[in-house]
C-alpha cells in the first residue's frame, strides 16, 4: 500500500492552464474523492497520477519516490475508466489477465489471481464471455476485477458509475466502498456527483477551475464549507443563499435585500453595515407559527413530495428558498408561512470575490 | 530538439511520408526540372513550354479536354442524382437493384472500355442495331470513327462508369435526412417534387459540391477509357491533355516537352485540388 | 389505387436504371460465349446458340492472358500488402498522436490520393529506368504504392479514430508499450478496416492502366488491362476473345464484390467521402 503526494502540480495545454499548483496528499489506505463540475481538472489530475498525462510543473510522488517520468506500468497503479474500457476482442478472463501476462507473470499465478478476483466480485460464471455479452453492471465489475487482479499500490477510478442507471449506481457505490474496506487499498476516485463523494470518501477534495477549493472529511465540508462554491456544491437540495447586510438596532440582525429582517443573536463578530451572504441548508429551515421569535415570512410556491420527505420552495427575502420537511405537508401554493433557523446553523460568506467563509 | 522530445506519432508516420516523398515529391520536382531543360540537360528556359503550347493541336486538345470533363461531370451528376433519389424510394427488390446498379463502378475501367467499344461497333454493334430498329437513326453511325460522335460516345462511357458512385453518395446523403423532415413537409402539403426541391437538394448540397470537384479531377485523369478505345483519334478529335503527355513521352520520346505539359497540367489541377481540400476541410469541421 | 399508380411510376425508371447498369455487362458475357459466326451477324444475334467456350480456349491457350493474369495477381497482392504494412503504422500515428505538422502531413497524403497519374509518369519512368526497375514486378509494385498507400492511410486513420482512447489508456496502464497497444488492442479491433482497405487496394491496382502501359512494356511483365487493350488493334480485333478476356478479368473483382458487398460499399463510401 502506498501514500501519494502531489506538490505544486501544474498542467498546461499551450497557453491554457488546466491545473494551478495543486498540493494534496493521499494517505496510505485512504479513500479520496475528487469532486467538482466538469472541466474543473479532476480527471486531468487523475490521469497525471496514472501517468497518462505529462506533468507541466511540480511533482507527484508515490511512497516518497518522485514518479514524474516513471511510465504508467512502473507506477504500480490500476485504473477503472468511465467507459470501463474493456478490450472487446478478449474474454473476461483475458481482460483480467492481460496486465499480468504483459508483466510476464507465470500462467499458474495468473489463473490464481484471476480466480481470486473473480470470486471476490462474483464473476466466476462470466469468465469466458466477451464484454459485449455483459450487462452494464457486470462490465463495471469486470473493470474492477481487472484492477484488483494486479494487486496494485494505488487504485484510480475515473467516474466509474456515471454510465449506470440510478439504482445500479447506488448498489455499485456500496460494493466499491465494501471492496475498499476489504482490500484497504489507497484509492483516488473522481466523480462529479457530490452524493457519491459524501457517501464514499474518507476525504473529499472539491475542485473548480484547476484549483482545490477545499479538502477534508465529508461532514466537515458539509458543516463548515470554506466558501460559497463548496457550500453550494455539497448537499442536496442545494444550500439557500440570501444577499443582504448586517444591521439592526439593539440586537444584531441580518437584513435581506428586500428588507426582511432575520435576527442572528448569538453570532457575535459580525460588525454592522457589512455586506454579506447568509446561507442556510434546506434541512436547517423550519416552518413555524407566526408568533415564533425570529420568524420571517415566506410564500409557498412549489411543494415536491418524494415520499419520505417534502421539499417546499418558497419566495422570501427577495429570492427562492427551499425547505426540507420530514412530515407530510398540507401546505397550499400561495399560502403565507413563517420560517425560522437557529443562528448557529447559519453560514456567512463574503458577498465579493470567491465568497470566502466569514471567520466567525 | 532531442530524440525524446519528438512525438511517437512522427516515428509512426515517418516511413510512409518518406516513401510518398520519394514517389510523389521527388518526381514532381524532377518534372519541373525536366520542363526547363533540353534533352541534354542544358537549361532551356521556357522553350519547352513555348513549343508545347504553340503546337497546332493545342487548341483542339484544350477544347477536347474541357468538352470531355464538363460533359462527363454533368451526365454523371444528372444520372447519379436521379438514380440516388430513385433508390431512396421504397419498392420491392430495392436491395437487389442497389447492388446491380453498382456493376458499372465495380467493372474494371478497361473492361468497360472494351465492352462499350464492341457495343459501339459500326457494323456489328448492338447500339446501332437498336437505334436503327427503333428509328432514331436511319443508318448505322461510325460512333468511334466519326469526328462528331466520338466525344459524345466517350462521354457516355465515362458517365455510365461513374454514375453509381454519385448515386451511392447521394443515397447516403439522403439517408441521413431524418424521416420526420419528409413527414413535416408532407403534413404541410408538399408533393414529391417539392420534397426533391426543398428537402433533398438542399440537404445534398455539401455532398454534391465535393463530389463535383472529385469527378472533375477524375475526368481530367481519364486516360484509360479514351486511350484504349480510340487512342485519341480520329485525327486528334478525342485527344485530351493527359493522353498528350503520355504520347509525347512514350511515343515521341520528347520527355522535356512532356514534362512541360505535366507542369501546366499540374498547375491547373492544383487549383481544383486546393478547392476540394478547402471544401473538405470545411465539411470535416461540422 | 394511389399505390398502384405509384408502383408503376417507380417501376419504369427502376427498370430503365437496371437495364442501363447491367446491359453492357450482360452483353459482354453473352458475346464471350458466342462462336465467331454469331458475333458478326447483321442483325446481331441476342443469345449464343449454342454457347461455346471457343473464345475462352483462345484466351487461355493461344494468348498471353494467363501470364498477364499471374503478373497482375503478383503485382496487386504485392502492392496491396506493402501499402497495408506502411499504412498501419502511419494511420495509427495520424489517428492517435498530435504533433507539429500533423495536418500538413495528412493534407499531403490527401493530395497524393488525388494526384492524377499523368503528372508523374515521365519522371517516374526516368527514375525506374535509372534503378533498372522498368519491366520488373518490384518496379510496378512500388509505383502502385502511389495508388494504394494514400488511400490505405486515409481509410485506416478513420478506422483507428473510431477506437475509444480509453481502451488504449487502459492497455498502457496494464503495462503495454506503444507498439503493444497497436498490435494487441487496436489492430485486432480494426479488422473490418483492414479487410476493406485490402479489397480496395487490390481492386485499384488490378484495374490500373496508365502506369502499367508506361512501365511494363515487355511481354513477360504486362498486366491484364494492357493485355486486354492489346487484343484490339486498329484493323483486326477478335471481339470474342476480348469479351472472354474481359470476363476473366472481371471475375476476381465480381467474386470479391459478391462475398463482401456490404464492406465494399462501406469502403467505397469512407474512401470516397474522405477524399
Amino acid at each position: 500500500m502506498a501514500q501519494v503526494a502531489l506538490n505544486g502540480l501544474v498542467k498546461r495545454y499551450g497557453a491554457y492552464q488546466a491545473l494551478h499548483e495543486v498540493d494534496m496528499t493521499v494517505e496510505d489506505g485512504e479513500f479520496v474523492v475528487l469532486v467538482g463540475p466538469s472541466g474543473c481538472g479532476k480527471s486531468t489530475l487523475l490521469r497525471m497520477i496514472a501517468g497518462l498525462e505529462e506533468i507541466s510543473d511540480g511533482t507527484i510522488s508515490i511512497d516518497g519516490r518522485i514518479v514524474n517520468t516513471v511510465r504508467p506500468k512502473e507506477r504500480d497503479i490500476a485504473m477503472v475508466f468511465q467507459s470501463y474500457a474493456l478490450y472487446p476482442h478478449m474474454t473476461v478472463r483475458k481482460n483480467m489477465s492481460f496486465a499480468l501476462k504483459l508483466a510476464g507473470t507465470a500462467q499458474s499465478e495468473i489463473d490464481k489471481a484471476v480466480e481470486r478476483a473473480a470470486s471476490i466480485l462474483g464473476l466466476e460464471p462470466l469468465l469466458d464471455r466477451k464484454p459485449k455479452q455483459l450487462s452494464g453492471g457486470q462490465r463495471q465489475r469486470v473493470a474492477m476485477g481487472r484492477a484488483i487482479v494486479r494487486n496494485p499500490r494505488v487504485f484510480l477510478f475515473d467516474e466509474p458509475l456515471s454510465n449506470l442507471d440510478a439504482k445500479l449506481r447506488v448498489q455499485m457505490r456500496a460494493e466499491i466502498k465494501e471492496l475498499h474496506q476489504r482490500l484497504g487499498a489507497t484509492t483516488v476516485y473522481v466523480t462529479h456527483d457530490q452524493i457519491e463523494a459524501m457517501t464514499m470518501a474518507d476525504k473529499i477534495v472539491v475542485m473548480r477551475d484547476g484549483h482545490i477549493e477545499q479538502m477534508g472529511h465529508p461532514l466537515d465540508l458539509y458543516d463548515r464549507p470554506a466558501n460559497r462554491f463548496v457550500a453550494g456544491f455539497i448537499g442536496s437540495p442545494a444550500m439557500n443563499f440570501i444577499d443582504g447586510r448586517i444591521d439592526g438596532s439593539g440586537t444584531t440582525c441580518f437584513v435581506a435585500s428586500d428588507g426582511t429582517t432575520i435576527p442572528i443573536s448569538g453570532r457575535p463578530g459580525l460588525s454592522k453595515g457589512v455586506e454579506t451572504v447568509l446561507a442556510i441548508r434546506p434541512e436547517d429551515l423550519t416552518i413555524v407559527p407566526e408568533n415564533h421569535s425570529g420568524a420571517f415570512p415566506a410564500l409557498v410556491s412549489v411543494v415536491e413530495s418524494t415520499g419520505p420527505e417534502t421539499i417546499v420552495i418558497l419566495a422570501s427575502c427577495g429570492t427562492r428558498l427551499s425547505v426540507v420537511v420530514k412530515e407530510r405537508s398540507h401546505l397550499k401554493i400561495g399560502e403565507k408561512v413563517w420560517l425560522h433557523a437557529e443562528p448557529e446553523k447559519m453560514h456567512f460568506f463574503e458577498s465579493t470575490g470567491d465568497g470566502c467563509r466569514m471567520n466567525i | 530538439m532531442t530524440m525524446r522530445n519528438i512525438s511517437p506519432g512522427v516515428w509512426f508516420i515517418l516511413p510512409t511520408m518518406l516513401l510518398l516523398a520519394a514517389l510523389i515529391v521527388y518526381p514532381m520536382l524532377s518534372t519541373a526540372e525536366l520542363s526547363v531543360t533540353d534533352a541534354n540537360g542544358a537549361f532551356a528556359g521556357m522553350r519547352n513550354f513555348n513549343v508545347a503550347i504553340s503546337a497546332p493541336s493545342t487548341r483542339l486538345i484544350l477544347f477536347n479536354t474541357a468538352y470531355y470533363v464538363i460533359g462527363s461531370v454533368v451526365f454523371q451528376l444528372l444520372l447519379g442524382i436521379l438514380a440516388g433519389i430513385l433508390l431512396n424510394q421504397h419498392f420491392a427488390g430495392r436491395a437487389l437493384v442497389r447492388s446491380l446498379m453498382l456493376i458499372p463502378w465495380v467493372v474494371p475501367g478497361i473492361v468497360a472500355a472494351m465492352t462499350w467499344a464492341w457495343m459501339f461497333h459500326t457494323d456489328y454493334g448492338i447500339i446501332n442495331y437498336i437505334m436503327t430498329q427503333v428509328g432514331v437513326i436511319s443508318e448505322p453511325i461510325g460512333w468511334l470513327t466519326n469526328p462528331n460522335t466520338v466525344m459524345p460516345a466517350l462521354i457516355a462511357v465515362n458517365a455510365w462508369k461513374m454514375f453509381p458512385f454519385v448515386a451511392v453518395m447521394v443515397l447516403a446523403g439522403l439517408q441521413s435526412v431524418p424521416e420526420e423532415l419528409y413527414e413535416a413537409v408532407r403534413v404541410d402539403g408538399a408533393n414529391f417534387w417539392h420534397e426533391i426541391w426543398h428537402i433533398m437538394l438542399p440537404q445534398l448540397r455539401p455532398v454534391l459540391v465535393s463530389i463535383t470537384l472529385l469527378l472533375t479531377i477524375w475526368a481530367l485523369d481519364g486516360i484509360t477509357i479514351i486511350y484504349s478505345i480510340t487512342g485519341g483519334g480520329p485525327a486528334n478529335r478525342s485527344m485530351i491533355f493527359p493522353i498528350q503527355i503520355y504520347v509525347q513521352a512514350f511515343e515521341y520520346f520528347e520527355f522535356n516537352r512532356a514534362a512541360a505539359l505535366s507542369v501546366l497540367y499540374f498547375l491547373f489541377l492544383s487549383v481544383i485540388i486546393v478547392l476540394y481540400m478547402r471544401v473538405f476541410a470545411a465539411q470535416e469541421k461540422d | 389505387m394511389r399505390d398502384r399508380r405509384r408502383t408503376l411510376l417507380i417501376s419504369l425508371p427502376v427498370a430503365i436504371l437496371v437495364i442501363v447498369a447491367v446491359f453492357p455487362f450482360l452483353w459482354m458475357a453473352v458475346s464471350a460465349f458466342k462462336p465467331l459466326a454469331q458475333l458478326y451477324t447483321i442483325p446481331p444475334q441476342w443469345l449464343p446458340d449454342p454457347p461455346t467456350l471457343e473464345n475462352f480456349k483462345n484466351v487461355v491457350f493461344q494468348s498471353n492472358i494467363p501470364r498477364y493474369f499471374i503478373n497482375s495477381l503478383i503485382i496487386s497482392i504485392g502492392s496491396t500488402f506493402l501499402a497495408l504494412v506502411f499504412a498501419i503504422f502511419a494511420a495509427y500515428g495520424f489517428a492517435r498522436f498530435d504533433f507539429r505538422g500533423r495536418s500538413a502531413a495528412l493534407a499531403f497524403v490527401l493530395i497524393g490520393q488525388l494526384l492524377p497519374t499523368a503528372t508523374v509518369i515521365v519522371p517516374l519512368y526516368i527514375v525506374l529506368n535509372y534503378l533498372g526497375l522498368i519491366n520488373t514486378y518490384l518496379g510496378l509494385i512500388l509505383v502502385y504504392l502511389i495508388l494504394t498507400l494514400p488511400l490505405s492511410v486515409w481509410m485506416l486513420t478513420g478506422y483507428f479514430r473510431g477506437i475509444p482512447k480509453e481502451l488504449e489508456d487502459a492497455a498502457i496502464i496494464d503495462g503495454a508499450s506503444q507498439l503493444g497497444v497497436l498490435f494487441r488492442i487496436s489492430l485486432p479491433l480494426v479488422t473490418p478496416g483492414i479487410i476493406a482497405v485490402t479489397l480496395y487496394s487490390f481492386v485499384a491496382t488490378w484495374n490500373e492502366f496508365v502506369f502499367a502501359l508506361s512501365f511494363a512494356t515487355e511481354k513477360e511483365m504486362k498486366t491484364l488491362p494492357i493485355g486486354l487493350a492489346e487484343f484490339s488493334t486498329e484493323f483486326d480485333t477478335d471481339w470474342g476473345a476480348v469479351m472472354a478476356a474481359s470476363f476473366v478479368m472481371t471475375l476476381p473483382i465480381a467474386l470479391i464484390f459478391l462475398v463482401m458487398q456490404r464492406m465494399f460499399v462501406g469502403g467505397l463510401m469512407s474512401g470516397a467521402t474522405k477524399g
